[in-house]
């Protein structure tokens, strides 16, 4: 069944053999591994942060990061793992900065409804024959995204990972460093929460 | 095992992505085919697993790989802190300009500390010349080559900041009185027990009396020579002159053949120039080639006083 939510994963022995290519010296390798998983990192940080130009700046930064220590990479885990760990911690790194929150703080108030507490908004009583469900798809995106968001972040971080960015158990236990157990009940505790939130939607 | 519909609902998370051991799968499953409100909790999660995994990827810029390039290329932090505090030592600029700039700097300084003699190059050299031709005439071998060497050192000391004045005092022959006598007859190069005070007494009733002196004449005697005795007292008389103006002597110059001192070089208070220069005519006829231009704020003058005996045409 989870099959059904995975998406297509990186080819593990063509990393290794460009992480290879890398360490002896062939640069271009490199584009080459930033071409296969900008997308994946990408799409993970826009998910964390809730903002295209905040994902931008933590993928490319998760990249460089990557670069300086990828001549000592030792293959213990997968490439897209140990990209996905990068782009998590440099994600996490910049919610807590000061900066952040206080940007954060001052979106909340522009737009109210998006962010926190105010989210309860998207709840809205169900008088009418669901027509929530009929929403474009536009919208229906934007009400997910408003969900996901005000979700805590612990609890986004597994919706994220398993969810959205259809990892195995397994992989996001090693992403997050948090044993199975664990990654299983707080998804658990994520989806039931999400699904009360977006009740109205899906 | 018979669960109820919290405990079932707790593991549908688990059940949905198949990870159950199969026994907790099997009673899930059982449950779920017997209970309407659990079998909609599952449809539920399963349609929002669904949409949240159907959602469109966002996808990065298309110039994202440069954009990880160009973060690449830029310094750590640390460099560039590290720059922005040296950039004032790391300011490039062409050869050419950095040699034309130096050259610039070099000229003007010299124009700066050197103005006098950037300002009127024609007066200064061509006294220079005079003065040097009334000298050489008497000495020319030996004007300026057997200086004592302290004292040149002394002059180049005080060249360096300004060139000196040169003015050429035309020693009157009042101050001379025993010019006529024979030269031989006074070879020593201090003057005698007997001249000294008469000399100086002289020479000071001159510098006080300047008018009625001038007016005296004593062109009579032609025959001017530099006697050692009188050059000695017209020294002191100098010195004297000087200090009372609150000035220095820096150097005397001697003539190497004749032990006479020829010149003086000197520093004068800017402010009491004037007062000097009238005093100097006193002792007689004083060529200026220029006035000296006093800057402001400037405290001494340099002057170098050449003796010369008032007749300076072929003395022998």
């Amino acid at each position: 069944m989870s099959e059904v939510f995975q998406k297509p994963g990186a080819d593990p022995e063509e990393d290794t053999s460009l992480i290879k290519s890398f360490q002896t010296g062939r640069k271009a390798a490199f584009d080459q591994l930033v071409l296969k998983h900008q997308s994946r990192i990408f799409n993970l940080c826009y998910w964390y942060l809730g903002d295209e130009q905040e994902a931008n700046d933590s993928a490319q930064e998760t990249f460089v990061k990557a670069y300086r220590s990828l001549r000592s990479f030792r293959f213990e885990s997968a490439l897209s793992t140990w990209l996905y760990r990068i782009a998590v911690n440099t994600c996490k790194n910049k919610l807590k900065s000061s900066f952040y929150r206080h940007r954060a703080k001052a979106i909340s108030i522009g737009n109210p409804g998006k962010r926190g507490e105010d989210s309860e908004a998207i709840d809205v009583p169900d008088d009418t024959p669901s027509p929530l469900k009929t929403l474009e798809k536009k919208e229906r995106v934007q009400l997910i995204k408003a969900a996901i968001d005000s979700l805590p972040l612990e609890h986004k971080e597994v919706v994220n990972l398993r969810d959205i960015q259809g990892l195995p158990y397994e992989e996001i236990s090693q992403i997050t460093g948090l044993n199975l157990g664990t990654v299983k009940s707080r998804l658990a505790r994520a989806r039931l929460e999400l699904k009360g939130k977006l009740k109205d939607v899906i | 095992m018979i669960m109820d519909c919290s405990e079932i609902k707790a593991l549908l998370s688990e059940y949905m992505d198949g990870t159950l051991d199969p026994e907790t799968k099997d009673l899930v499953d059982q449950h779920v085919a017997s209970c309407a409100e659990c079998r909609e909790e599952l449809a539920s999660l399963k349609a929002l697993v669904h949409e949240l995994g159907s959602l469109e990827p966002m996808q990065p810029p298309k110039d994202f790989l440069d954009q990880v390039h160009e973060r690449l290329e830029k310094p750590s932090w640390f460099s560039t802190l590290l720059r922005t505090l040296l950039r004032p030592f790391q300011i490039k600029l062409p050869l050419q300009i950095a040699g034309a700039a130096a050259m610039a700097i070099l000229v003007f300084s010299l124009l700066y500390f050197q103005r006098e003699e950037f300002r009127a190059p024609g007066v200064a050299l061509q006294e220079d010349r005079q003065a040097d031709e009334v000298v050489a005439k008497k000495d020319r071998a030996t004007k300026t080559k057997a200086r004592p060497a302290l004292q040149q050192t002394a002059l180049k000391e005080s060249q360096k900041a300004t060139r000196p004045i040169e003015v050429a005092l035309l020693v009157r022959e009042a101050l001379t009185p025993w010019a006529h006598e024979p030269s031989g007859a006074i070879e020593s190069p201090m003057p005698s027990e007997k001249q000294q005070p008469e000399t100086a007494r002289r020479a000071l009733q001159s510098a006080q009396m300047k008018e009625e002196e001038r007016s005296a004449g004593l062109g009579a005697q032609d025959k001017a020579r530099y006697e050692l005795a009188e050059k000695h007292d017209l020294l002191a008389v100098l010195k004297d002159l000087i200090g009372s103006v609150q000035g220095k002597v820096f150097s005397v110059d001697y003539n190497a053949e004749t032990k006479q001192p020829e010149a003086l070089l000197t520093q004068i208070p800017a402010s009491r120039w004037k007062e000097f220069k009238e005093q100097l005519m006193a002792l007689g006829d004083l060529e200026i080639p220029a006035e000296p231009r006093i800057q402001e704020g400037q405290e001494n003058l340099q002057v170098r006083i050449r003796l010369l005996p008032r007749n300076h045409g072929p003395s022998n």
